[in-house]
């Protein structure tokens, strides 16, 4: 073994990880080789002075004013969205897009219209959707413990239902769109979908990867609420 | 600067969190006062930056109320906490298409070992300081197992179950992790 090999155990030494066999080997070596030895002294103190300041924390710099503002994201939460919430990241790309279209009165008048009808609509195509999963409601999903992939797809191929409905109705608006709205709609809706292919992708390889999962609902979440908000107009 | 936060708690945490689940939000104001710290302490080295970890540490807390009903007490609430934490770090990162795996695996520079008995620059005796400015210089992949393992004591099997990687990649990239340190010390300790 040369001295790049020991080095790789180095960390598994200082840990107490290492085969008994292999411990002796790297003992051995670290007693004639000067450089890995001093790379040994060196993880050693860094571990060490980790060790020594466990459980010391930096204090926020202000903790009162940060818990004043949970306080209020808290209390703004709960009065706008009572037990529905989505999860806090949901919307994030709606809330990052670029709102630069104007719309005239009548134009107003008549998404307010079809937001009315379509939300009735979406609302019954909802409860179908989710009176699959046994009572769970509409709850976000991290509370619960990672539900393996079976459930993930299960859900994904609901969500698409509902993102199928929306989407029929876009198209039907996207000829009215003028070219800035298109490619605002088309910009967001990449970013989902890129969001969603990757978490589908790491769910594949790693069905418990619960931060995939969150992701995904989310990237869900949002292309719906983005579908609803350029089907209204 | 640092400060520890084992005070002897009076009321327990899983009662805190039953409480606050019933929207008692004097008892999760309670909790904050308890952990805000490790929190926010987390999120900062992960990010290196106090706007950010602040704002982190905000989204943990929140996270936390509209998810503290399912906390059943099967697991410290620490811990449990914690991986809530380590979920909206990650979501964090993610959102700004910072992928642990892109920086940690491969694409990595191959660690330099230095050749000769001579010892140009030697690692300065570690100080908080110089170990939280070399931190930050991790990639996050490595900053996020480091953080976990060696500076909040989680096994490599927790670990690996948070960030949905294997023991063996959470045991490498650790390793990895403390050799960058070791250079980024030396470089620091390297005379201008
Ligand atoms: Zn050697």
């Amino acid at each position: 073994m040369n001295c790049e090999k020991y080095q790789d155990l180095l960390s598994d030494f200082i840990d107490g990880s290492l085969a008994p066999e292999d411990r002796n080997s790297v003992e051995t070596h670290l007693n004639v080789c000067i450089v890995c030895s001093e790379a040994r002294n060196d993880l050693g103190a860094i571990v060490g002075f980790c060790l020594e300041h466990r459980g010391e924390y930096d204090a926020v710099p202000n903790e009162r004013a940060l818990w004043l503002r949970i306080n209020n994201m808290i209390e703004v939460d709960s009065a706008s969205a009572p037990r529905t919430a989505l999860p806090a990241n949901a919307g994030s790309w709606v809330r990052l897009m670029n709102r630069s279209w104007q719309l005239s009165f009548p134009q107003l008048a008549a998404a307010v219209t079809v937001i009315i009808i379509v939300v009735s609509l979406f609302t019954i195509v909802g409860l179908r959707g989710f009176s699959f999963r046994g009572g769970s409601g509409v709850q976000s999903t991290n509370s619960v413990p990672p539900v393996g992939a079976v459930a993930v797809k299960e859900r994904f191929r609901q969500q698409q239902q509902v993102i199928a409905y929306w989407n029929e109705r876009v198209e039907l608006n996207k000829a009215r769109w003028n070219p800035q709205m298109r490619e605002t709609f088309d910009k967001n809706v990449g970013v989902i979908d890129a969001a969603v292919n990757d978490s589908m992708r790491q769910l594949s390889q790693n069905p418990h990867d619960e931060v995939s999962e969150e992701i995904l609902n989310a990237a869900l979440n949002d292309k719906v609420e983005l579908l609803k908000e350029f089907a209204a107009l | 600067m640092a400060a520890n936060e084992t005070e002897t708690p009076r009321t327990p945490d899983y009662e805190l969190t039953q409480r606050s689940a019933e929207g008692d939000m004097k008892a999760f104001e309670e909790l904050y006062q308890r952990h805000n710290r490790r929190v926010y302490s987390l999120c900062l080295r992960m990010t290196g930056n106090v706007t950010e970890a602040e704002d982190l540490a905000q989204e943990v807390f929140i996270q936390l109320f509209r998810k503290i009903g399912s906390f059943r007490g099967e697991s410290a609430f620490t811990t449990w906490l914690h991986r809530l934490t380590v979920n909206q770090v990650l979501m964090h990162f993610r959102k700004r298409g910072v992928r642990l795996e892109q920086t940690t695996e491969d694409g990595e520079a191959p660690i330099q070992i230095v050749k000769g008995t001579e010892n140009p620059n030697a690692m300065p005796v570690v100080d908080r300081i110089a170990l939280d400015r070399a931190i930050v210089q991790l990639p996050p992949g490595y900053k996020m197992v480091f953080t976990l393992h060696d500076i909040e004591g989680h096994e490599h099997e927790e670990i690996a179950r948070m960030l949905g990687c294997s023991v063996g990649t959470s045991k490498s990239q650790l390793h990895k992790a403390r050799m960058k340190l070791r250079g980024l010390l030396r470089q620091q300790n390297k005379p201008k």
